[in-house]
C-alpha cells in the first residue's frame, strides 16, 4: 500500500521492485528486530527461565491474545478489506475452527498438531457454504447472508451436535504438548501463537502480491469491471470465503487451546462486530490493519479502562452527585468503543494503518512534510 | 494555666482518633478468631472480576455496593486485624475472552492474589484449572458440578457460598415430594438459560433423585437467551408435556420472563414456578410487577425458591438489622437492597475471619499464600453475619445448608403477605409510580440440601 504514496521522485524500475515486501534495508532491519523483540517478550519476565523482572508477566497473556485475534482479523481483511465482502458473522467461523479441533482432540485422537489444520479445513469448508449468496447478492444483502451464520453455527454446535460440543456448556479442550512437553502456560503457548500470527500476516500480506489478491482487490474495486476483464468473480469470492475462513478456524483453533475451555459465549454476534470495527480503526485493506485495530481496542479494554475506573471513582462523586459510581464499569466499555469507532469513521475512515503509512512518508521527505 | 491548657489540647488530640474508631457490634466480635497479630498500616485487598455491566449486572452491582459498605463499616471498627480493607474489580462484561484477560491481569501480578472473588459459572469452569495451578483459591456464588468438581469430580480450588444448583432442584424436590397437597403429581419442566449457568442443575443425577423421591422431571428442557422477550412456546411445550412445575435456574429478567408467560397463557393456577437461590431475589420480585396475575398481584407472587441465607424480612436477626441500618444510613434504594448486597456484607465478614485464621497461622500477612488460604477454607466452620453457615463438608466445595422459601407481596397493615391487590401494600416510586413490597416467606427450615455430586446419587438412594 505504501506504494501508493510514495514521495515524489521515488518510483519502482522493475515487477521485483513493486511487489517487494521490504523497500528499504531500514524497512527490513526494523521488521526484523521487531519480531525479535516480540520473540523475547516471555523471555524477560519473572515467570521466564531466566527470572528476569523486566517486563510485567501479564504482558504475555496480553500479546498472546492480540496474536490470536489478529489472525482472525487477518482473516476478515481478506474478505472485507481486500475483497470488499463485508462478512458479520466471523466469530461464527471462529467457532468452527475452536469446537472442530477440541473435538478431534478429545473424540478422535488428535494431537493439537494435526487437529489445527484440519480444523482450519473444516472451516475453510464451512466458510465457502456460507460464501454461496454472494454469487446472486452483496453489500448490504450479503452482510445480512453472512449474519446468518452467527445464528445457524451456533445453533448446530449447541443443539444437533450436543453431545459432541456439550451444547451451551464450557467444553474443556486438553492442554497441547509439543513432544511431551504441555504448553499449557501463557508462556510456552506464546512460542505456538505469535510465530503463527506473524506468518499468517506475511501470507495474508502474501495474497495481495499475488494473482488472487489482485482478483480479490478488483472485484472489491469494481466487481463489473473484473468480470469484464475475465475474472470469474464468483470463483474469487468463494476463494475469499475459504481463506478468510480458514484464518478464522486458526484463530478459534489457538483461542481454544489458549484458554482450554470454550464455550459459545467466546463467539457471540457481538464478536463479530468488534472484529469489523477492528478492522476499520485498524484500517481495511491494508495489512497492518488488522494489528493496529486489535492492538489499540484491546489497549482500550485492557489498560485504559482498568486506569479510569480508580479515577471515576474518586471523581464522579464530587463532579456528577446524581450518578453512581458503579455505573462507571457499565459506561465505559461501550461508550469508548462507539466514541472509537464514531471518531474513526468520521476523522479517518482509512484507519490507523493508513495515518501510519502517512507518518512514515513524512518521515521520509522530511523536513517538507507538511 | 496555658501550659495546662495545651497539655488537655494535646491529650485530646491523641486521644480523639482513638476514640473516633468505633467498636465492632458484639455478635461479630464474638463470632471472629481473635487476632494474635497487629497488622495495623498493612492493606488487605478484596479482588474481584465478573460481569458488572452485562446480564449479570441486576446482582453484581449491588455487590460491589454491598462491598463498598461493608468495608467501610469494617474499616471504621478496625478493619482486618488492624490492616484496611481495600477493593478492586474488574468488569468482563460476561464476555469469557475479557475473563481471561483479567485473571491473567490479577494472576500475574507483583502481589498475586491469595483470594479472589468470582461471581459466574461460566467463569468458575473456564478458570477452574488455571486457579489450581496457579494455587488462587475463589470463593463465588455460584455452584456450577463443572465449575466446582471439574470432568474428572477431583475438588477444585473453588469455594461457592451457596449449595450446587444440582443440590438446590434436589431440595425442591424433596419438598414437592413432601408436600402432597400442594403438588399432588408434581412433574417439573426445566426451563432457563443456555449455559454453565442455567444449564447447571439439569444433571441426570438430579433428574434420577427427583424420580426417586417421586418427583418427575421431564427430561426435555426448554432454553431461552436472556435477550429474549417471547417464550410462549417453550413454556406451552413443557404444559403440553405434562408439566405442572416450572423449574428455572436463571435470575433477574429470566424468572420474571417465565412469571409473565404463565400469567399471558393462563396457567396461573395450574402451574408453580420455582427455581434457583437467585430466582427470588429483589430484581426478580420488581422485575415480576410488570405483569399482574388475574388477583392484581405481580406475577411472580408465589414463587418457591431455595433461600440459602438470611433475608431482610428476618429482622430478628442481628446481621440482617445490622444490613438494613447501614443500608439505611447509606441511603440504598429497594433495587439495591437485593441478594448480593447481603453476600456482599457477608463477604467482607468473610475475608475478616479468614485473613484473621490465616496470618495466626504463619505469623505475618506477607507469609499468607494461596495454600494456606485453602487450608482455612477447608477447615473453617462459621457463619458470617449470621447469614448462612460457612463450612465445608470433607472434599465438597459448596456449602450444604439450604431451605426453601415463597416470594409473596407485603399486605397493606404490613403484618404479613397480601392475598391480593386490594389488601397490599403499595409505595411510591419517585417517578409517581407505585410499587409492591417484596416479602420471602421461609417454607423450611435450614437443612443440608442433598448431595448430588455426580457419583453422589447411588449412594443417597441406597442409604
Amino acid at each position: 500500500m505504501s506504494a501508493n504514496i510514495r514521495p515524489s521522485g521515488t518510483f519502482d524500475t522493475t515487477y521485483a521492485q513493486d511487489i517487494a515486501l521490504n523497500r528499504t534495508r531500514t524497512d527490513k532491519l526494523i521488521k526484523y528486530f521487531l519480531m525479535a523483540a516480540l520473540l523475547i517478550i516471555p523471555l524477560l519476565t519473572l515467570r521466564g527461565p531466566f527470572g528476569l523482572n523486566i517486563l510485567p508477566e501479564s504482558i504475555v497473556g496480553t500479546v498472546l491474545r492480540i496474536a490470536i485475534l489478529v489472525i482472525a482479523v487477518q482473516g476478515l481483511n481478506i474478505l472485507t478489506g481486500y475483497t470488499g465482502l463485508v462478512s458479520l458473522g466471523h466469530a461464527a467461523f471462529m467457532a468452527v475452527g475452536a469446537y472442530s479441533s477440541a473435538i478431534l482432540v478429545r473424540e478422535f485422537g488428535f494431537t493439537f498438531w494435526t487437529a489445527l489444520p484440519t480444523a482450519a479445513l473444516i472451516t475453510g469448508l464451512v466458510g465457502i457454504l456460507f460464501g454461496l449468496p454472494s454469487l446472486r447478492v452483496k453489500g448490504f444483502y450479503l452482510s445480512m447472508a453472512t449474519l446468518a451464520a452467527q445464528f445457524i453455527i451456533p445453533w448446530v454446535l449447541r443443539y444437533p451436535m450436543a453431545d459432541l460440543t456439550n451444547g451451551s456448556r464450557p467444553l474443556e479442550v486438553p492442554i497441547p504438548e509439543f513432544f511431551g512437553l504441555g504448553l499449557g502456560s501463557n508462556a510456552a503457548f506464546y512460542y505456538v501463537a505469535v510465530p503463527l500470527s506473524l506468518l499468517l500476516a506475511l501470507a495474508a500480506r502474501n495474497i495481495s502480491r499475488t494473482r488472487t489478491g489482485r482478483a480479490f482487490i478488483s472485484i472489491r474495486d469494481n466487481d463489473l469491471a473484473a468480470e469484464l476483464l475475465g475474472i470469474n468473480v464468483f470463483r474469487y469470492k468463494l476463494q475469499a470465503f475459504f481463506l478468510s475462513a480458514v484464518y478464522a478456524g486458526i484463530a478459534g483453533a489457538l483461542l481454544a487451546f489458549e484458554s482450554n475451555s470454550i464455550s459459545l459465549d467466546f463467539f457471540g454476534p457481538a464478536v463479530s462486530i468488534e472484529m469489523l470495527a477492528m478492522l476499520i480503526i485498524g484500517g481495511a485493506g491494508y495489512s497492518l490493519g488488522p494489528l493496529f485495530g486489535v492492538g489499540f481496542l484491546n489497549l482500550l479494554t485492557q489498560s485504559v479502562i482498568p486506569w479510569l475506573i480508580p479515577i471515576i471513582y474518586a471523581g464522579l462523586p464530587a463532579l456528577l452527585p446524581f450518578l453512581e459510581p458503579i455505573n462507571a464499569f457499565a459506561a465505559l466499555n461501550p461508550l469508548l468503543f462507539g466514541f472509537a469507532l464514531m471518531v474513526f469513521l468520521i476523522v479517518e475512515p482509512r484507519g490507523l494503518a493508513y495515518r501510519w503509512e502517512i507518518l512514515k512518508i513524512s518521515w521520509k521527505i522530511r523536513p517538507y512534510a507538511n | 494555666m496555658r501550659k495546662a491548657l495545651l497539655l488537655v489540647i494535646l491529650v485530646l488530640l491523641v486521644a480523639l482518633p482513638v476514640a473516633a474508631q468505633e467498636e465492632l457490634p458484639d455478635f461479630i466480635a464474638e463470632s471472629h478468631t481473635e487476632c494474635e497479630v497487629d497488622l495495623t498500616g498493612q492493606t488487605i485487598t478484596i479482588n474481584h472480576f465478573g460481569d458488572i455491566s452485562a446480564s449479570y449486572a441486576f446482582i453484581t452491582q449491588p455487590l460491589l455496593v454491598g462491598l463498598a459498605d461493608a468495608i467501610a463499616f469494617y474499616n471504621a471498627r478496625g478493619g482486618i486485624c488492624g490492616a484496611e480493607i481495600a477493593q478492586s474489580n474488574r468488569d468482563t462484561a460476561g464476555d469469557p475472552a475479557q475473563t481471561q484477560a483479567a485473571y491473567d491481569d490479577f494472576s500475574t501480578r507483583a502481589d498475586k492474589p491469595d483470594l479472589i472473588v468470582l461471581y459466574s459459572s461460566t467463569d468458575s469452569e473456564l478458570l477452574r484449572d488455571q486457579l489450581a495451578e496457579d494455587e488462587i483459591p475463589v470463593l463465588i456464588s455460584a455452584g456450577s458440578v463443572e465449575g466446582l468438581y471439574g470432568e474428572t469430580g477431583e475438588p477444585g480450588w473453588i469455594f461457592a457460598t451457596n449449595p450446587l444448583y444440582v443440590d438446590q432442584l434436589g431440595s425442591f424436590c424433596d419438598f414437592a415430594a413432601a408436600n402432597p397437597e400442594m403438588y399432588p403429581e408434581p412433574v417439573i419442566g426445566y426451563i432457563s438459560w443456555p449455559g454453565a449457568f442455567g444449564e447447571a442443575a439439569f444433571q441426570a443425577e438430579t433428574v434420577a433423585y427427583c424420580q426417586s423421591v417421586g418427583v418427575e422431571v421431564l427430561e426435555t428442557r426448554e432454553l431461552f437467551l436472556p435477550t429474549a422477550t417471547d417464550i410462549t412456546t417453550n413454556v406451552q411445550n413443557l404444559v403440553d408435556s405434562g408439566a405442572n412445575i416450572l423449574y428455572t435456574n436463571s435470575l433477574a429478567s429470566g424468572p420474571a420472563l417465565v412469571a409473565k408467560t404463565i400469567v399471558d397463557l393462563g396457567y396461573e393456577d395450574d402451574v408453580q414456578l420455582a427455581g434457583v437461590n437467585w430466582a427470588i431475589d429483589t430484581s426478580v420480585a420488581l422485575l415480576g410487577q410488570r405483569t399482574l396475575g388475574s388477583d392484581g398481584l405481580p406475577s411472580t407472587d408465589g414463587l418457591v425458591a431455595s433461600l440459602p441465607f438470611r433475608w431482610y424480612s428476618e429482622r430478628s436477626e442481628p446481621g440482617i438489622a445490622l444490613i438494613l441500618e447501614q443500608a439505611a444510613a447509606n441511603d440504598r434504594g429497594l433495587t439495591l437492597q437485593n441478594v448480593s448486597y447481603i453476600l456482599g456484607w457477608g463477604l467482607v465478614d468473610q475475608y475478616k475471619e479468614i485473613y484473621t485464621r490465616a496470618v495466626n497461622e504463619v505469623g505475618s500477612l506477607e507469609a499468607v499464600d494461596g495454600a494456606v488460604i485453602l487450608s482455612v477454607i477447608e477447615n473453617i466452620d462459621y457463619s458470617p453475619l449470621g447469614l448462612f453457615d460457612f463450612v465445608y463438608e470433607e472434599g465438597m466445595r459448596s456449602v450444604a445448608g439450604n431451605r426453601l422459601a415463597v416470594l409473596k407481596y407485603l399486605n397493606a397493615d404490613m403484618t404479613g403477605p397480601a392475598t391480593s391487590a386490594e389488601d397490599a401494600l403499595l409505595v411510591d416510586t419517585p417517578d409517581g409510580g407505585k410499587l409492591f413490597v417484596p416479602l420471602l416467606v421461609p417454607l423450611t427450615e435450614f437443612a443440608p440440601a442433598p448431595d448430588l455430586r455426580p457419583g453422589m446419587v447411588e449412594m443417597e438412594m441406597e442409604e
